[in-house]
């Protein structure tokens, strides 16, 4: 399959969809800054997030609102006018790509800190941009596999570290993660369904672990990515598995993740070099 | 091969995309401070015990234990999360610049952060004040009371037991 004009402006579009669909997830979940009006920021080592630190832009965060409003405003509409830009072949998108880019790396880490949620998982905000700073289609071929390559790396490696450290070796990993992931729940309501399904799974370890075997290997079966294209439409199937089970059982959302997708669906198209 | 067409295409974005990629493994051996957007996706690699203690934290609402089963798992993680965040932070804080501040020292550029800015202008009443009105947002009742302790909890013979008195940590309208 040949990559045309028309794939990359498909591929803006599912970018752009999945962006509002998380936005609007945000918004109902209070997860943006004029939304959760911060009171104070927990470090981390993070080197760049140090130097975002360094200007005090957190205090101006915690203490303006305007701020707030003025960084959720921006957030929302750089994405819109990037993909806007490029479909219509706009020059401006090269600049507004590395913009958004830069940009969603500021605001993610600050309200990574300011916040409970993780920076991790909104790599994808961070990274897809970059794929629009091309006006060609060699550019954006290059750009889509360049994304893809390095989204199997991430994913690649949370395998690798488990057999790095052992613990997929763990025949009590599992339970012992639902401990540490739902204990305060637990506690707080010991006889509701999801407490006690939480238990048998703790309970039965050999049920859990088969579970957590399951999830490395979904993990693990990305290396296939590095050396063929072939299985890239059953990878996405995985992965989609990967969140769902992932955000049933741990309560963990991995979705941010999904404009991956759309480079594993997109790298089937090859284009004449 | 990709790398070579690629490099062939653009030299500057392939040789990018190779340092991120060497960037990345050198981040992720060395397993200390990360560099955004290069991070450690361990995704619960390490090793966890049934028999591990875990610290939780005990919320009275109104005089009335709250049951985390009513909210979601976003809700509960502002729940929890905020405040043992908060609770973090005062000694994660201090740590985190001193770490950095060596790094940047051993780079050659000492005195460059700036250590008002990096530590929360905030006291426990402060903190209080917005945790009420967020709990307030969450559980949709006036908070008149609110006590908080943490205790110490390990899995034993097929439950959570706690192997510890609970600790008061705050108390909002409450006397006791």
């Amino acid at each position: 399959m040949v990559l045309t004009i028309k794939n990359t402006k498909q591929f803006a579009i599912f970018y752009l969809f999945c962006f509002l669909l998380y936005y609007a997830w945000a918004f109902y979940c209070n997860l943006l800054f004029s939304l959760t009006k911060p009171v104070y920021f927990l470090n981390k080592l993070d080197l760049s997030l140090n130097l975002i630190l360094n200007t005090g832009l957190q205090h101006a965060i915690i203490h303006h609102k305007w701020v707030c409003i003025l960084l959720d405003i921006t957030y929302f509409f750089l994405p819109v006018i990037l993909v806007f830009a490029y479909v219509n072949n706009k020059q401006i998108h090269k600049s507004f790509a590395l913009f958004t880019a830069f940009f969603n790396v500021v605001y993610c880490l600050l309200f990574s800190t300011l916040s409970v949620i993780s920076v991790e998982v909104y790599i994808a905000w961070m990274l897809v941009p970059l794929i629009f700073y091309s006006n060609t289609l060699k550019g954006f071929y290059f750009s889509i596999q360049s994304i893809r390559i390095l989204f199997v790396i991430f994913f690649l490696s949370a395998a690798l570290w488990k057999l790095f450290t052992g613990s997929v070796f763990n025949k009590e990993q599992f339970s012992a993660i639902l401990i540490v992931q739902h204990c305060n729940y637990i506690v707080s309501s010991s006889t509701n369904y999801f407490s006690n399904f939480i238990m048998y799974l703790i309970n039965n370890s050999g049920f859990s672990y088969i579970i957590f075997l399951a999830g490395f290997f979904i993990e693990f079966s990305f290396i296939l990515a590095l050396f063929t294209k072939k299985f890239d439409k059953f990878l996405g199937y995985i992965f989609i598995l990967f969140l769902i089970v992932d955000y049933m059982l741990l309560g963990i959302n991995y979705f941010y993740w999904l404009p991956f997708l759309g480079c594993l669906y997109f790298s089937k198209h090859s284009i004449d070099i | 091969m990709f790398i070579k067409q690629f490099y062939k295409h653009s030299k500057i974005n392939c040789l990018s995309l190779a340092f991120f990629i060497l960037l990345y493994c050198f981040i992720n051996l060395k397993q200390g401070i990360v560099l955004a957007p290069i991070f450690q996706y361990g995704m619960y690699s390490g090793k966890f015990y049934l028999n591990d203690t875990h610290s939780v934290y005990k919320i009275f609402i109104n005089d009335k234990p709250l049951d985390l089963s009513k909210f979601s798992f976003e809700k509960n993680d502002k729940i929890i999360g905020s405040l043992s965040n908060y609770i973090k932070a005062k000694s994660i804080n201090p740590q985190t610049f001193k770490t950095v501040n060596n790094i940047l020292s051993k780079l050659g550029i000492s005195n460059f952060l700036q250590e008002t800015v990096f530590s929360n202008n905030i006291s426990d009443n402060d903190f209080l004040n917005w945790y009420k009105i967020l709990l307030e947002k969450i559980i949709g009742e006036k908070l008149i009371s609110l006590k908080i302790f943490s205790q110490k909890i390990m899995w034993h013979k097929g439950q959570l037991i706690t192997i510890s008195l609970p600790l008061k940590l705050y108390t909002i309208g409450t006397n006791n």
